[in-house]
């Protein structure tokens, strides 16, 4: 009954994951002759790779900021929009629906709300006397990786918002009417009872958004014009392998980059779990 | 079958096996389309140690592309030097206008005014060759005196205010936004450019022009840029039946109605001699460049796609007001590291 399953598992997972692993410790173009090097390009990642380090930095702040952000207004919004009134169901419709548009319109989107001459963003804050906050978004350093990761937020709260209600919705009724018969405040509720009973769903909704925040490669490129932005501020680790295997054509490289790169995601995803599972237990 | 005998493959040839060519000479005496339609300077991107592996049908101009009308109004002259430029730039921007409509945020783009300050950065064309293998090899990096040099070009051009505000920040989109509605009365980038201007204003049909940019006060090798792509080739390895019809088909290409049709759907020009561009006034009026003292664009020599990468970038940091002395000893370490990988 499972061998098609089987099958299906191996030839399309662990395959083509233990191919990587093989092609990580080969030197090819992906044309001539590959050159066995054994573990020559991981040394070479992990002692002389500068951008190897950025991108890790980069991708590690990218996926903090956007867990947070992401997943805290995914959660204020669910609780003021999970009841079933006609109103909340229309604004539960306008905040998802960014996540219905393909992400390369979403980044072109930005990208116009970005531009520092004609942009809106620039535009309003010049209008309203504050042009110190009128800033070159995408073509500085220091503020490309935060405006792609406000514009990855916008992107996809509406969808979080939406996991959120569901597992809102589950916390039965009778443990409100309690703590309201007790006189809780809607803090207290909320800290007592919401969080606590949410926690399955946080979980779940912070592993998803540090996944999704691993793959924003095609609001990175299409935001910064397929540079990975302003001397690499905005590289991540999926833009890392694919200009390493495109531009560069490493295909040996860019294989031990990716066994980085899904050995920090675990490692995320592993970590959060462990700061909050003894929550989710108690 | 001829499709499988006839290729076409942008940029250069670099790598490829599909030799039926030979030697240059033996090409022009042999091949007689090939002495006869095409226009010889524009073969060398076809070249590899004096073999042609293909013949380039494309004729692009890397250029500035300014407005006319523009520069009719305000009756100024193309600056014959670098002091020419910043002293022009001055003036554009004391009048109000973004002297060049620089793309900073699109690499490619942006690099094109590169090939402008490469072009007379060195001696000869030669000497500028060996600069750039030396460069994509990492023979030297960016901090050597060579590359400090045209550092130092962008740098006057920036201090003198001859790009946009916020030039890292501006697209491709934006650039061609501020050249199309009369706000700058440069674009540099090239001819290719001209088709999307003409879609975003109609009015500038006609009235678009290409012109040199010398950025030396020093001897001048070249007068503009040209580069030479979507090479033409047969596979050696197909049946002599096929390679008949494909050396037939090209020579097909290279007369001049057939080119003229292909030159006026593309809106560019083509390697093709005695082409009637007239269909398209702008093309028609940038034709004659082709007479001009071009280089092929040098940019293009560094072939490694890391190191011409982070080579543009560091420009474009500069251009984005840091200074050279941390760019380029930053970018040549990232271009080391690159070369060592």
């Amino acid at each position: 009954m499972g061998a098609p399953a089987l099958i299906l598992f191996l030839a399309f997972y662990l395959y083509p994951a233990l191919q990587n692993l093989q092609f990580a410790t080969r030197r090819w173009d992906g044309i001539t002759e590959p050159e066995n090097v054994g573990f020559r390009n991981f040394t070479n990642l992990l002692t002389n790779d500068d951008l190897f380090y950025k991108t890790l930095g980069n991708n590690i702040e990218f996926t903090f900021l956007v867990v947070l952000f992401q997943t805290a207004l995914a959660l204020i919004f669910a609780v003021f929009l999970v009841k079933n009134t006609k109103t909340n169901i229309a604004l539960r419709t306008l905040y998802f629906f960014p996540t219905i548009l393909s992400s390369v319109s979403v980044g072109m989107i930005w990208l116009f709300l970005y531009d520092p001459n004609f942009g809106a963003i620039n535009l309003f804050f010049n209008s309203i006397g504050l042009p110190s906050f009128a800033l070159n978004w995408l073509g500085s350093e220091s503020s490309a990786l935060y405006a792609i990761a406000f514009s990855q937020v916008w992107f996809h709260t509406g969808q979080m918002m939406v996991v959120y209600i569901a597992g809102l919705q589950q916390i039965p009724k009778e443990l409100y009417e309690a703590a309201e018969v007790d006189g809780a405040s809607r803090w207290k509720q909320f800290t007592s009872i919401t969080w606590p009973m949410a926690m399955p769903t946080t979980l779940v909704v912070m592993a998803y958004t540090t996944i999704q925040s691993f793959r924003a490669f095609d609001l990175i490129m299409v935001m910064t014009n397929s540079t990975a932005g302003p001397n690499n501020s905005t590289s991540i680790f999926s833009t890392l392998v694919y200009f390493t295997l495109f531009n560069e054509l490493r295909l040996g490289y860019a294989a031990a980059q990716t066994i980085f790169m899904v050995a920090t995601m675990v490692l995320i995803t592993w970590l959060q779990r462990r700061a909050f599972s003894g929550r989710y237990e108690k | 079958m001829v499709q499988s005998t006839f290729f076409i493959r942008l940029g250069k040839c670099e790598g490829i096996n599909w030799i039926i060519f030979d030697d240059i000479d033996k090409v022009c005496r042999n091949e007689r389309f090939v002495k006869r339609n095409l226009v010889s300077k524009g073969l060398t991107a076809g070249v590899e140690k004096g073999r042609v592996l293909a013949v380039p049908y494309h004729y692009l101009f890397n250029n500035p592309v300014y407005n006319t009308e523009l520069w009719a109004k305000e009756k100024w002259d193309i600056p014959k030097n670098l002091t020419g430029w910043v002293a022009w730039c001055k003036d554009a921007k004391a009048k109000g206008y973004v002297p060049l409509a620089w793309p900073g945020a699109t690499r490619g783009q942006a690099a094109q005014i590169s090939n402008s300050a490469l072009m007379n950065s060195a001696a000869d064309y030669d000497a500028l060759s060996a600069n750039l293998a030396d460069l994509n090899s990492g023979k030297i990096d960016l901090t050597s005196t060579w590359f400090k040099g045209v550092a130092d070009i962008y740098v006057k051009l920036r201090n003198a205010g001859c790009f946009p505000d916020n030039p890292t920040g501006v697209t491709e989109a934006a650039a061609y936004n501020l050249f199309a509605t009369g706000k700058s009365p440069i674009l540099p980038t090239g001819t290719f450019s001209m088709g999307s201007i003409k879609t975003l204003a109609p009015a500038l049909t006609g009235k678009m022009q290409l012109m040199s940019m010398v950025l030396t006060d020093g001897k001048v090798v070249a007068e503009g840029i040209m580069n030479n792509t979507f090479n033409l080739s047969v596979n050696a390895k197909s049946n002599p039946t096929d390679q008949r019809i494909a050396k037939s088909f090209l020579s097909y290409l290279a007369t001049g109605p057939v080119a003229a049709i292909y030159a006026v759907a593309t809106t560019q020009h083509v390697n093709v001699l005695d082409v009637d561009y007239s269909a398209n006034v702008d093309l028609l009026n940038t034709s004659a460049f082709q007479a001009k003292n071009t280089m092929l664009a040098p940019r293009f020599l560094i072939l490694n796609t890391s190191v011409s990468d982070l080579t543009q970038d560091a420009l474009i940091q500069i251009v984005g007001g840091k200074s050279p002395d941390d760019v380029l000893p930053d970018f040549s370490k990232q271009i080391k590291q690159k070369l060592q990988g």
